[in-house]
């Protein structure tokens, strides 16, 4: 403003010594005293151009400073915040990843708590299958089984007592057999008795007929004594026969009357006996039937069962799906940090070098970065020419 | 005796549930965490089928089975990819490299066990 008053000023007295110089009557005064206030005229606005590019040029060094520290104040925080922040990109990629190994570890064992629970479910109903097996005969072993063992021995002990009924049937027939037998005795022995007493009744006629012979006849009476004699023991031994047939007749009819009467009673007991084993190893087949039914059905819930878990392991791949989506976030978190870093680098360096140009002119910090000579005589070319 | 079937995988919870499921159906399990580990594990062992991962650690699952291609003895050998991978150009990427098909995660057990019965019979 000043130097502007002050160019006024001079072209003013330029003005007025111009005015001047007019009223000179000299023409070639006039002329050179025009041509030197001319000159200095030009002279003076030279100077005064000069003045006010240089005051702007300040200005404007003035301002670019200004506005160079007001980037560095904006910048430094910036990078400043970057740098912060870069460093919480690796908790955060850690974090992830320490999620990841939890999830995988967690997967893991639930994967190998779901399988035992299948093994131990299938060797349950293995277990009981072979117990089931052992017992009911099915199991695959080459042992009789419980029930086929139980089942023998009931079937020996009514095989028995029908074996037992039947031996007492035939001992009250050999006893039938025995008393005919008996019965047949007595008649030959009766027999006997008739033949003795006609022999008897014949050696009486014998003796009667001797003594009527005389002496011719006494041989003869002796041996129809004798025959008499041995009729008389005929009788008496057909009489003890006798006596003891019907002995052992009374004898066997109360043995037969025993045996007859314990074999109904062994045939009643065992034909109830026959029925109760009978019973019981029904029972025995429709718990054992009922058993395998029970036993089907729980191997095939065992199987179900271990059909859900397996599905249920499988699913567990949720966690590599996560996992792998995880990496995916964690592999552009690394590349981020790198590119920030990379940016607060450069942020930093932008900042250093605003503190430099805050320090120098344009001109001083372009000498200062070129190396070559070529480069600073352009310089100070562009400089001198602009 | 089983046929034996190869799983490649760096999740250990895949390999244990793949292990599982074919184990529960009558298979043969190997496992390997990467590429490289199952090249070394398939060194003569008499493998059936291999089940592969595609994104792993140190040997990614195309390279692997670039290498198994590449070896006379598991020249034909089934190679299914097991991925979360869906999109076509990732199969076709396997397909080029030597694999036999894929199976997408999440599978069910009975998916898997019928495509291993597809190539081991």
């Amino acid at each position: 403003m000043i130097s502007n008053r002050k160019f006024t000023y001079k072209i003013a007295l330029i003005l007025l010594f111009v005015a001047a110089i007019s009223f000179v009557s000299d023409e070639k005064f006039r002329v050179l005293a025009t041509f030197i206030a001319c000159s200095g005229a030009g002279l003076i606005c030279y100077l005064s151009i000069k003045k006010s590019l240089a005051e702007l040029k300040a200005e404007q060094m003035k301002a670019e400073k200004k506005h160079l520290s007001e980037m560095e104040t904006a910048i430094k925080p910036i990078a400043k915040l970057l740098s912060e922040r870069v460093q919480i990109i690796p908790v955060l990629t850690n974090q992830l990843n320490d999620v990841t190994q939890q999830t995988e570890s967690a997967a893991l064992d639930i994967g190998e708590k779901f399988m035992s629970i299948v093994q131990r479910a299938r060797n349950q109903a293995k277990k009981a299958s072979v117990a089931f097996g052992r017992f009911a005969g099915n199991g695959g072993s080459s042992s009789e089984s419980l029930t086929d063992l139980s089942k023998k021995a009931l079937s020996d002990v009514i095989e028995s007592l029908r074996e037992m009924t039947a031996v007492t049937r035939q001992t009250l027939n050999d006893m039938e057999i025995i008393m005919e037998d008996a019965g047949h005795i007595k008649k030959i022995v009766a027999e006997i008795e008739y033949i003795a007493d006609q022999i008897n009744l014949l050696a009486l006629n014998a003796a009667i007929e001797a003594a009527r012979a005389g002496e011719h006849g006494r041989g003869f009476a002796i041996v129809a004594d004798e025959v008499r004699r041995l009729s008389d023991r005929s009788n008496t031994a057909a009489d003890e026969i006798k006596k003891l047939i019907t002995k052992v007749e009374t004898d066997i009819k109360v043995i037969y009357s025993k045996t007859e009467k314990s074999a109904t009673e062994s045939s009643a007991r065992s034909s109830k006996a026959e029925v109760v084993v009978e019973d019981a190893l029904k029972k025995i087949d429709d718990i054992i039937n009922e058993t395998k039914i029970k036993l089907n059905e729980m191997g095939a819930e065992t199987e179900s069962l271990a059909k859900d878990i397996s599905s249920i392991v499988i699913s567990m791949q949720f966690q590599d799906i996560t996992r792998q989506r995880i990496e995916h976030v964690v592999e552009p978190l690394v590349s981020f940090k790198a590119e920030l870093e990379d940016i607060t680098q450069k942020a930093r360096s932008m900042s250093e070098k605003i503190h430099e140009w805050e320090g120098n002119s344009s001109a001083e910090w372009l000498e200062k970065m070129y190396t070559m000579e070529s480069e600073r005589k352009v310089l100070k070319e562009v400089l001198k020419n602009g | 005796m089983g046929k034996t079937v190869l799983i490649v995988d760096d999740s250990a919870s895949m390999r244990q549930l793949v292990s599982f499921a074919l184990r529960d159906a009558g298979y043969n399990v190997v496992d390997a965490i990467n590429g490289k580990d199952a090249m070394n594990k398939l060194n003569g062992t008499k493998i059936e089928m291999v089940i592969t991962d595609l994104n792993m650690p140190e040997m990614d699952g195309i390279e692997f089975i670039k290498q198994v291609r590449n070896n006379p003895g598991y020249k034909f050998t089934p190679i299914v990819m097991l991925t979360t991978e869906s999109q076509e150009s990732k199969k076709q990427e396997g397909k080029q490299a030597g694999a036999s098909g894929w199976i997408v995660k999440p599978f069910t057990p009975e998916q898997l066990i019928d495509i291993v019965k597809k190539f081991v019979r």
